[in-house]
């Protein structure tokens, strides 16, 4: 596909989204974190194990931005976990389409790690994978429409306390 | 020299700290427990429904294979070579006419036998395998499988009772009340690392009344109360048990099956999809059981999820849920069922304060090897009425102290 100039600044826009959404996941500012997506749209962790054998189950569904946000308040007022810090890294960030960005949205795929500190041990992997994301234009601004995230390991070395 | 471990004088509202840590009581489990008189969940008939599907699994530490042979029999094999020790099967799942280890191709049939030597004969008449080697001795280690209601169980004991005595009449009934031969429907795995030792995960589902102090999303959210209806019934050796609780609930309007939370709490849902659940059995909202040794059947509102806690070292388990539902289920159900895992596993809203805690007991253990925890909530080993027993818990280790006999500590 020939890359356009208006291409290339959509890309960069994705980027951006992208760049903002770890910037506020590793801050553990999950207030902030349903407004990066769309009102309708739909949140989903699962393993390539339940994905490949076509199974439905996911370690987190969200569907709408209510859901989202309970999620959210859960994590920040109920769930008991020891302190810790992460950070993400998006890598090999595409776009698998450029129409539709005000309609159905433009479909990504990217690698992601995350890394976890907690108390005194060094930094470890919690989770690598691929996620496989719809984003749309919702007033003005670049939001996902659908997330899922797709780990590669069978066992998680740890819980995922909070969203990727 | 190994030291006697020994149980405080309070007998059994006492728990030894260091049998969470002790690596010779971590390998005395292994032999006394796990190759023991035993019955371990290896997987659900399901997962393995035509001739020559297989799971990888594992009975304590030891790696087997749940297959289902030509003659639809379910059969569960050591994962070992008998040749040099290599697994035979790498793969975690799947359908296979034979297992073959990959090193030097002996192969094994669905049934165990080996049945594939190459060079057998030597190559152009010069070497191969003694005349006195005999295949037939030298098949797959097989384990002693029993099935119940679509849920597989195998035990390394051949003189074992059989299943439906092993969990007594009590946890039997629980263990009919959801898998009660409609046929099962895996729904899918979660698989997570816990810190903690195997123990203190089963403990942890023994223990009724910590639901409503660590579990605050229950409580904020107005989903349970502490004064909630709840029982503990501890079968008679102690070694299984079964929590039945009674969440909030009212019904949204007549008529209608989905039940709604009450407004209790500080907060509500907005979204009450995460909890809102479709009345499927009778006797409360929740029933869990733990059944010797290592196996939680969790029934959560709509989620349905046999948990394995596979011992991984003093110091782990890894836990495998897998969630199922009937093949008759409505889509709805099905949803219900997919929402309401959000609460569940490593990313569980209510599993993490469990994990997270789990781990923390561990370092607490790992500290402090000559202190004991301390179950002075209730008396005795029996059955309650209430949530602020850990009767229970004294169950499990008045019969793992039977099983394990004098313990030293290294």
């Amino acid at each position: 596909m020939t890359r356009t100039p208006e291409h290339r600044e959509l890309a960069a826009d994705v980027e951006l989204l992208y760049t903002n959404y770890c910037e506020a996941l590793d801050d553990a500012d999950t207030d902030r974190w349903p407004s990066f997506f769309a009102q309708e749209s739909r949140y989903r962790i699962t393993t390539r194990e339940n994905l490949d054998s076509g199974m439905p189950l996911c370690f987190v569904l969200c569907e709408g931005q209510a859901m989202l946000r309970d999620r959210a308040a859960a994590l920040k007022r109920t769930v008991f976990h020891r302190p810790r810090f992460q950070r993400r890294i998006i890598s090999g960030l595409r776009l698998k389409t450029f129409d539709g960005l005000d309609e159905s949205g433009i479909e990504t795929c990217a690698s992601f790690v995350v890394y976890e500190s907690v108390g005194d041990e060094p930094s470890s992997l919690l989770a690598c994978g691929r996620s496989m994301d719809v984003i749309v234009r919702d007033e003005g601004a670049l939001k996902f429409k659908q997330r899922l995230c797709v780990i590669d390991s069978r066992v998680m070395p740890d819980s995922l306390v909070f969203p990727l | 020299m190994p030291q006697k471990l020994s149980w405080p004088a309070e007998g059994l509202r006492r728990v030894p700290l260091a049998i969470y840590t002790d690596p010779s009581t971590y390998s005395r489990e292994q032999q006394r427990i796990f190759r023991g008189r035993s019955w371990n969940y290896v997987g659900l008939a399901a997962e393995v429904a035509r001739p020559g599907d297989f799971v990888r699994t594992y009975v304590g530490e030891v790696p087997v294979i749940l297959v289902r042979d030509r003659q639809h029999e379910l059969r569960v094999f050591v994962n070992r070579c008998t040749h040099r020790g290599a697994e035979v099967c790498q793969e975690e799942s799947g359908n296979t006419k034979l297992f073959t280890c990959p090193y030097h191709h002996w192969s094994f049939s669905l049934e165990g036998s080996l049945v594939g030597i190459p060079f057998r004969r030597g190559i152009k008449g010069e070497g191969g395998m003694s005349p006195y080697f005999e295949p037939a001795q030298h098949g797959l280690e097989q384990l002693k499988v029993t099935e119940r209601a679509g849920v597989v169980f195998a035990s390394h004991s051949q003189d074992v009772e059989p299943l439906e005595e092993y969990l007594g009449p009590t946890i039997l009934s629980y263990f009919d009340r959801v898998c009660d031969g409609r046929p099962l429907r895996v729904i899918g795995t979660m698989r997570h690392r816990v810190h903690a030792n195997w123990k203190l995960q089963i403990e942890n589902l023994k223990d009724p009344f910590h639901a409503a102090l660590l579990h605050s999303f229950f409580v904020t959210f107005g989903i349970w109360r502490s004064d909630q209806a709840t029982e503990v019934k501890v079968d008679a050796l102690g070694r299984s048990s079964v929590l039945v609780s009674t969440a909030s609930f009212k019904k949204a309007a007549d008529g209608q099956a989905e039940e709604a939370p009450q407004a209790q709490g500080e907060f509500r849902l907005e979204d009450s999809r995460l909890i809102a659940h479709e009345r499927e059995y009778e006797h409360g909202t929740g029933a869990i059981l733990t059944v010797w040794p290592n196996l939680i059947i969790l029934q959560q509102l709509n989620c349905l999820a046999m948990r394995h806690v596979r011992p991984d070292g003093p110091g782990a388990c890894v836990k495998t849920w897998t969630f199922f539902g009937y093949e008759s289920d409505t889509p709805e159900l099905l949803q219900k069922r997919l929402a309401q895992a959000n609460m569940l596993g490593p990313s569980g809203l209510v599993t993490i304060d469990d994990n997270e805690v789990l781990a923390i007991l561990q370092a607490g253990a790992s500290n402090s090897p000559h202190a004991a925890a301390v179950l002075e909530a209730g008396e005795g080993t029996g059955d309650a009425g209430h949530m602020v027993t850990e009767s229970a818990i004294r169950g499990f280790h008045q019969y793992y102290r039977s099983i394990m006999g004098e313990l030293t500590n290294d």
